[in-house]
């Protein structure tokens, strides 16, 4: 890892805060304010962190020994400061959005979330990212549930229990990474050790790189309006910041992202849910950061981090306008959505924004940061990479920018009510679109926060060319054969079918089998316990009646058709004794052969 | 399209065609340096995507909307198929796919649950 990158001077300066400290603080305070505020109040703890990242020098560090170990929560370097600065915007952005909720809930637990993901990316050892780490999965399930239908809390139990496992992963390479190493301390892994492997497995599901990615696009859709655009900016990013601290390098890492674009861009064109197609959209630009981290070279993790930041910036963005067309028309796939260009206009200029954003289109701001992983791929050598990210690239741009708004906002109108858009939404998508615009057109704010220096001319004449040949023409492609991209009321299977097709299965082979066996062990044993009772009230009785009604049955009804037949009644006692001294005198041959000569 | 955008469109692409012939030119490191490669590449690009998403969500991924949970799902017929721009919808496979528990049932639970949901969201 290089000089900047980790190895800081380190101070221990107890005068300064830990950044992510305003929020944990506005997540304690803000159920006792009064409702009305409440919204309002959100915003004062991102601008606190705000305040605090300005006046925290790259090299500060907070260390603490609890047990044996020495723990570092508080670790600051170009790397950690760049993706505070950009949570801190993405939970103010996001607090403005959802400036209009009142659910305490959603509000205490996104200061939670967004509290530990900076958390994490301010640990300075792995056992405290592990904390933040789960912390910030069981906050942004609150933000599944709080929608509050079936379909979500099932979700929500899904993205739960997957976290948990990727995290229990985790866990275990941590553990095994500090009894073999002696340290927790969090930095490069240089050898490929079991430990760093389970540690990259856990930081990969969190990365969506396949096949542990189902998680994202099967819960962030059913996530609440305002949860899923908090949850698009921090744990996929975090996992960014994980895997660039820990894993710059690994070689594995480009096929992974590669993989991770390639998958997002198919499933991104046949699904139907609008956020479920930006769910796959997060994935593959995620997955365009892990190629960066993965190839190793300065200009790679630049491009990943500032991928990470004009991403959290378009992405969210993206979120909010498709949250805004739910939150009017109460609908959210594609097959149910039309003519919004006639009902809800203003919603689609700031789409097109974080649609123009994510698809690397000159003066947005993908087009900048994207354009550094890929010419750090071609530096590299991985032409094949580069052509398959240039592919998923026009894959975003189909699925973005031309799919959706031509579905949602194009056609004819389906459904009738439309509600308004509240204010602060349309303020909120304003500030994201303004940031993805200024960025794309003048970067060099951004360029200055990377962690590595960077000599980058985004507006050179030949990738301004690239992108305008290669979207257009893409776009004649979509024109030819849009008829071929319509949404269709179906969903698209994918590695989540692992854990959801089974869950039938195991409910038949679980409930309803061991039910079944129930049943019968239950008849059984009624019927000889009921019989038992029976013949133990009154056993001489049973056994001349039994007689008796041989003797009744030969006497009163001789040959009746629907008599007993004595002879068979007597038989089955005979035969049932018989049985009884069978029984007995095989227990007692057992039991001979057992204790009186015992086994050699 | 409207005839202006259609212009606009076709002088865009052949005025970024002609720019990469006759702008500065930089010896061919890689295949893609040749001229208007990133042209051609984003149209055939563009429609390979189409079709083999198309083709992978026909014949493999794509299933009915209660393909998990067929308990829940009231049946109502004629979902399926939408009108408009999905000229293919409703394809055989819809329901009755290999391994599918789902008879040939709607699909009305996803939207109830989404719509009472998007009501009270936020």
């Amino acid at each position: 890892m290089g000089k900047r990158l980790g190895k800081g001077a380190r101070r221990t300066m107890p005068e300064h805060l830990p950044p992510f400290l305003p929020f944990f603080l506005g997540a304690l305070v803000l159920p006792f304010l009064p409702r009305v505020v409440r919204g309002w109040a959100f915003l004062l703890p991102p601008l606190g962190v705000l305040w605090l990242l300005s006046g925290l020098e790259a090299g500060t560090s907070l260390s603490l020994s609890f047990l044996l170990w020495e723990m570092e929560p508080l670790r600051v370097d170009r790397l950690s400061l760049l993706f505070g600065w950009v949570f801190a915007m993405a939970a103010f952005v996001g607090g403005v959005y959802a400036l209009h909720l009142r659910d305490t809930g959603q509000q205490v637990s996104a200061l939670l979330y967004a509290g530990s993901a900076l958390g994490a990316v301010f640990a300075g050892d792995l056992l405290t990212l592990f904390v933040f780490w789960e912390v910030m999965a069981l906050t942004s399930a609150y933000l599944v549930w709080a929608r509050r239908t079936d379909v979500s809390r099932a979700s929500g139990m899904r993205y739960i229990y997957v976290h948990l496992m990727g995290g229990a992963i985790l866990l275990a390479g941590i553990v095994l990474h500090g009894v073999e190493s002696g340290s927790l301390a969090f930095g490069l892994f240089e050898t490929r050790t079991t430990a760093a492997w389970l540690i990259l497995v856990g930081f990969a599901l969190n990365a969506a790189v396949p096949p542990l990615h189902a998680w994202l696009a099967d819960a962030y859709p059913e996530a609440t309006v305002t949860g899923a655009v908090f949850m698009s900016a921090f744990t996929t990013k975090t996992a960014v910041y994980a895997l660039a601290r820990g894993f710059w390098g690994w070689e594995i890492l480009v096929v992974a992202g590669a993989a991770s674009a390639l998958v997002a861009m198919v499933y991104s064109l046949i699904t139907n849910d609008i956020r479920r197609v930006l769910a796959y959209l997060v994935m593959g630009q995620v997955g365009f950061m892990v190629v960066g981290v993965g190839l190793g070279s300065q200009m790679g993790v630049n491009g990943a981090v500032a991928h990470a930041f004009a991403g959290v910036l378009y992405k969210g963005l993206l979120f909010m306008a498709a949250g805004a067309v739910i939150h009017a028309t109460g609908r959210s796939r594609l097959s149910d959505l039309g003519g919004l260009g006639r009902s809800l206009p203003t919603v689609l200029p700031f789409y097109m924004v974080g649609a123009l954003g994510i698809a690397g289109f000159p003066f947005f701001a993908g087009f900048v940061s994207k354009g550094i992983i890929l010419d750090a791929a071609a530096y590299a050598g991985r032409e094949g990479v580069y052509l398959l990210l240039y592919l998923a690239s026009i894959g975003a741009f189909l699925a973005a920018a031309l799919r959706i708004p031509f579905l949602a906002w194009g056609g004819e109108p389906k459904g009738d009510e439309v509600e308004p858009v509240p204010w602060n939404m349309t303020a909120g998508m304003g500030i994201a679109a303004g940031l993805t615009l200024f960025l794309g057109v003048y970067p060099v704010p951004l360029y200055s926060l990377l962690p590595f220096g960077l000599d980058y001319e985004p507006y050179s004449y030949s990738h301004v060319l690239k992108a305008v040949q290669l979207l257009g023409f893409a776009f004649l492609a979509f024109w030819i054969f849009r008829a071929k991209l319509g949404g269709e009321s179906r969903i698209a299977l994918d590695t989540d079918w692992v854990y959801r097709r089974p869950a039938r299965a195991s409910y038949v082979l679980g409930p309803e089998v061991v039910a079944a066996a129930f049943g019968v062990v239950e008849r059984v044993v009624y019927g000889v316990m009921g019989r038992v009772v029976q013949v133990g009230r009154d056993p001489v009785g049973w056994l001349e009646r039994a007689k008796r009604v041989g003797k009744d049955v030969v006497t009163s009804s001789p040959g009746t058709p629907e008599g007993r037949d004595p002879e068979t009644a007597s038989t089955s006692l005979r035969v049932s004794m018989a049985a009884g001294v069978i029984l007995v005198l095989t227990a007692l041959l057992i039991f001979f052969l057992r204790i009186v000569v015992p086994p050699t | 399209m409207s005839r202006f955008w259609f212009t606009v469109l076709a002088v865009t692409l052949v005025t970024s065609v002609v720019m990469s012939f006759v702008g500065p030119s930089k010896e061919a490191k890689f295949l893609w340096d040749a001229k208007a490669f990133f042209a051609v590449y984003g149209f055939v690009g563009c429609v390979a995507i189409i079709f083999v998403s198309k083709w992978l969500g026909r014949y493999w991924l794509q299933r009915s909307e209660d393909y998990y949970d067929p308990h829940q799902a009231p049946a109502e017929a004629g979902d399926a198929g939408e009108p408009g721009m999905s000229g293919e919808a409703g394809a055989p496979s819809a329901s009755g796919g290999p391994g599918s528990w789902a008879g040939p049932q709607g699909s009305a639970h996803g939207e109830e649950a989404r719509k009472g949901g998007a009501q009270d969201h936020a």
